[in-house]
C-alpha cells in the first residue's frame, strides 16, 4: 500500500506532517513579504507624509499603525488630532471605521480555531485583522494544517505590519522626495489588489459574488450620501441583498432539481 | 514633543492616541473573535456575515478609486477607471494571476497620458 496518489494530492505537498509552529510562522512571514506587504508599504507612504503634514512626531507616526493596524483609522485619527478635535469626537470617528473589523474577524475565526492554545492567543492574533492580512488569510489558511493556522496567520500579520511601518517611516522622512506620478501609481495598486483578491476569495459563494458587485456599485454612492458611515451602509445593504439573492437563487436551483426527481413530491414539499 | 494642538500634544503625546485609537478599535476585533469562535461556518448567519464583509471591502475599493486622497487625484477618473478595468480583465484572462493583473493595471495607468497625448496630436 505504498502509493496512494489521491491521498497525497489531498495533503498539500507544501505542508509536510512534520511542519512545526516555527515553520508555519516563518512561512506566513514569507507569504506576507511579497505582494501584501508591498501593498501596505505603498499605501503607507501616503499615510507617513500625511501624518508629518498633520504635525505628528516620528514616534507618533509609527505608533498609530502599530496599535490600529488599519489605514483608514490611522488617517482619521491623525486628521482629528491636527484639527484639535475632542477625544470623544475622534474616538467616535475611529470606532466607526473599526466596526467593519468585527464581521471580518468573524469570517476568519473558523479558519483560525483549532490551534490547541488558549483563547488569549486568538485575541492577540486578531490584532492583525486588516483588509490585506484578512484577504491573505482567507486565501492561504485553508491549505495550512489546522493546528498551525493561527501561528501562520501571525506570521502574515507581522510581515505585513513591517511593510506598513517601513512605508510610514519612509513617507514621513521623504515627504517630497517621491515623485507624484510614482505615489499615484502606488496608491492605485491598493484598490486593484483588494478587488482581485476579493474576486478570488469570493469565487466559491454566489452570495459573496453578488455582494461584491453590489458593494462596488454602492460604495461611491454611500460615500456621497454619508461619508462617515458609508462602508457600514454598503456592507449592511449590499451584503444583505447579495446574501438574500444568493440564497433565493440556491433555493430555486434546489427546487428545480427536486422537480426533476419527482414532480408532485417537490411541489408538495414546497407548499409545507 | 509634538506640534499638535490641545490635548493631542499632552500626556506624552501617546496616551490620547491610545484612548481614541486602540481602545475604540481593538474591541471590535475581540468581539469578532468571540462570536466567530462559536459560529457554524455552514450556517446561514455565517454566510450573511461573509457577504457583509465582502461588500464592505468591495465598497472600500471603489471609494479608494473614485474618491482618492492625495496624488491619485491628479490622474483623471477616466484613466483610473480604464486602468482598473484593464487590470481586472488581464487577471481574469490569465487564470487569475494576481501579479499580472496588477502589472497590467499599473502599465495602463502610466501609459495612458502618453497615449492620450499622442492621440490628441
Amino acid at each position: 500500500m505504498g502509493q496512494e496518489p489521491e491521498a497525497t494530492a489531498d495533503q498539500s505537498p507544501a505542508w509536510p506532517e512534520t511542519a512545526t509552529r516555527a515553520t508555519a510562522f516563518w512561512r506566513g512571514t514569507v507569504a506576507g513579504i511579497g505582494l501584501p506587504s508591498c501593498m501596505l508599504f505603498a499605501s503607507s507612504l501616503g499615510y507617513g507624509a500625511f501624518a508629518k503634514a498633520c504635525g505628528l512626531t516620528f514616534g507618533q507616526t509609527m505608533f498609530l499603525p502599530l496599535m490600529l493596524q488599519a489605514l483608514p483609522a490611522q488617517l482619521v485619527l491623525a486628521d482629528h488630532a491636527t484639527r484639535d478635535a475632542s477625544l470623544a469626537a475622534a474616538a467616535i470617528a475611529v470606532a466607526l471605521t473599526a466596526v467593519r473589523l468585527m464581521p471580518m474577524t468573524v469570517v476568519l475565526m473558523p479558519l483560525l480555531k483549532g490551534h490547541g492554545g488558549g483563547r488569549w492567543q486568538e485575541l492577540a492574533t486578531v490584532h492583525f485583522v486588516g483588509v490585506t492580512q484578512w484577504l491573505e488569510g482567507l486565501r492561504r489558511l485553508p491549505d495550512v494544517p489546522v493546528h498551525l493556522r493561527l501561528v501562520h496567520y501571525l506570521g502574515i500579520g507581522v510581515s505585513v505590519s513591517s511593510g506598513t511601518l517601513a512605508g510610514s517611516a519612509l513617507g514621513f522622512l521623504l515627504t517630497d522626495a517621491v515623485p507624484a506620478w510614482l505615489v499615484a501609481a502606488l496608491m492605485f495598486m491598493t484598490p486593484l489588489y483588494f478587488l482581485l483578491s476579493l474576486i478570488e476569495t469570493s469565487s466559491r459563494s454566489l452570495s459573496d459574488r453578488i455582494a461584491l458587485v453590489l458593494g462596488v456599485i454602492c460604495g461611491p454612492l454611500a460615500y456621497l450620501i454619508a461619508p462617515n458611515v458609508d462602508l457600514l451602509i454598503t456592507g449592511f445593504g449590499a451584503g444583505t441583498l447579495g446574501w438574500l439573492m444568493g440564497r433565493a437563487r440556491l433555493r430555486h436551483a434546489e427546487g428545480v432539481s427536486s422537480i426533476d426527481l419527482g414532480n408532485r413530491s417537490a411541489t408538495e414539499r414546497r407548499r409545507e | 514633543m509634538s506640534n499638535l494642538p490641545g490635548i493631542w500634544g499632552q500626556w506624552g503625546g501617546y496616551l490620547p492616541f491610545f484612548i481614541a485609537g486602540f481602545l475604540v478599535s481593538e474591541p471590535w476585533r475581540w468581539a469578532g473573535a468571540l462570536v466567530g469562535r462559536n459560529i457554524d461556518p455552514d450556517s446561514a448567519v455565517f454566510a450573511w456575515v461573509r457577504a457583509v464583509s465582502t461588500a464592505i471591502v468591495a465598497g472600500l475599493v471603489t471609494r479608494m478609486l473614485v474618491f482618492p486622497s492625495g496624488a491619485l487625484k491628479d490622474v483623471s477618473l477616466g484613466v483610473r477607471g480604464v486602468a482598473f478595468i484593464a487590470g481586472i480583465a488581464v487577471f481574469l484572462l490569465f487564470r487569475r494571476n494576481l501579479g499580472l493583473g496588477i502589472l497590467a493595471g499599473l502599465a495602463t495607468l502610466l501609459a495612458a497620458p502618453a497615449i492620450l497625448a499622442a492621440l490628441a496630436r
